[in-house]
């Protein structure tokens, strides 16, 4: 941002150190440089791969190890203490003692600054001097499992969604499975109902061609009579005569104008029209027919 | 680089007050007043003891930024400064 004449401001260097400790990171640390991040006193070590022991001791007290008015062990050259040294000087003295913190003997044992940064980071101690991109790495502990444990939540549930997802999702599948079984199912019905209406079909024809052949009711009756009445009085045959009747004279008769037809089914006929004949009470007028005429 | 990239540069290492608060406000949550988001910030600083207090810099328009010689970097100046940041706010909330 560019400020008018006039602004009051702030150091952004100066007031993050006070900030980490609320785990608060400014906007405008995004767009600063490592440079405008790290605060006056620690400027000079800004690229120092390797720092010394000391060094870090009052870096981490938010002292410049090279400040005119630092005398040595802690205290300014007017015998008054810094801030926070002992605490300082016991945990990094501690850390090299514990090997968290690894003096190199060949750089006049000082120590990897990526190493210190870690070590602080892990301590929830500020270090000065951030890298690029990693400015916000001295977020309180605190902080950090506190979003830990939120991200943990929030994979819990994500996880128990899928888990529901899943379920939903074998469900939809199987039935889609059962629309598609269903689907095939009623597929084999049609066909099969198709092939049924044919059948049917089929047998309405055979049915109507049956009916048209069938003689029935009053027609069947007269027709009956007729065969009777003609075979009589034609043929002189007895047809009333119970046994052997002259059945022979009749299918002679047929054969004649080429009606092939067997005895027994001449016989049966003659024998429904003889019956008919007695129903109708015309017997006796065709056997009296017969005496008379049939020599 | 372009003339207004050195002055953004010149800028990037300063924040200014009522940005200070701003950002610290909107670290803080929308549910937090910007009246308690200064409160805040004055507790901040009266509580520390570990670092030196922010000085607080003036843009002159002659020699740039330079550290405010009327002010001391100690809490009571610090608080009087933001104290004064949020009368000047709740004033400006009256309706008249």
């Amino acid at each position: 941002m560019i400020y008018p004449s006039e602004t009051i401001a702030f150091k952004i260097s100066s007031v993050i150190p006070i900030l980490r400790k609320y785990g608060i990171q400014l906007d405008s640390e995004k767009s600063a440089s490592t440079d405008a991040l790290t605060p006056t006193y620690a400027k000079d070590y800004l690229h120092a791969t390797y720092i010394d022991p000391e060094s870090v001791i009052l870096l981490l007290c938010g002292v410049n190890p090279s400040h005119d008015y630092y005398d040595q062990d802690g205290y300014w050259n007017d015998g008054s203490p810094v801030r926070n040294y002992r605490k300082y000087s016991e945990l990094i003295l501690t850390a090299i003692d514990n090997q968290q913190l690894n003096t190199v003997h060949s750089k006049n044992n000082k120590i990897n600054q990526d190493q210190i940064r870690s070590w602080c980071s892990a301590m929830n101690i500020y270090w000065p001097i951030p890298t690029n991109g990693t400015a916000f790495a001295n977020t309180p502990l605190k902080d950090q499992n506190s979003e830990i444990e939120k991200l943990q939540d929030q994979l819990k549930e994500a996880s128990s969604q899928l888990k529901e997802q899943e379920a939903n999702s074998k469900f939809i599948r199987d039935l889609t499975l059962e629309r598609d079984n269903l689907k095939d199912e009623n597929l084999k019905l049609k066909i099969a109902n198709f092939d049924l209406e044919a059948e049917i079909d089929d047998a309405k024809q055979k049915i109507s061609a049956l009916e048209r052949d069938i003689i029935s009711g009053k027609s069947r009756s007269f027709l009956l009579e007729i065969l009777g009445g003609l075979t009589t009085s034609l043929l002189y045959v007895d047809i009333f005569k119970s046994g052997n009747i002259e059945i022979g004279k009749v299918t002679s008769a047929l054969d004649s104008v080429g009606i092939n037809a067997t005895p027994e089914t001449v016989s049966n006929y003659l024998k429904q029209a003889a019956a008919r004949l007695s129903d109708s009470g015309k017997a006796d007028t065709v056997i009296e027919y017969l005496k008379i005429n049939k020599g | 680089m372009n003339l207004l990239a050195l002055l953004e540069e010149e800028d990037s290492e300063y924040i200014s007050i009522d940005d200070f608060i701003d950002q610290i406000h909107k670290s803080l949550g929308d549910e937090v007043s910007k009246e308690k988001a200064i409160e805040a910030i004055i507790a901040m600083f009266r509580a520390e003891k570990d670092f030196d207090l922010p000085e607080l810099h003036k843009k002159d328009p002659m020699s740039g930024w330079n550290r405010e010689p009327t002010y001391t970097a100690t809490a009571d100046h610090l608080v009087s400064l933001f104290a004064q940041k949020k009368r000047n706010l709740e004033f400006d909330d009256l309706p008249f």
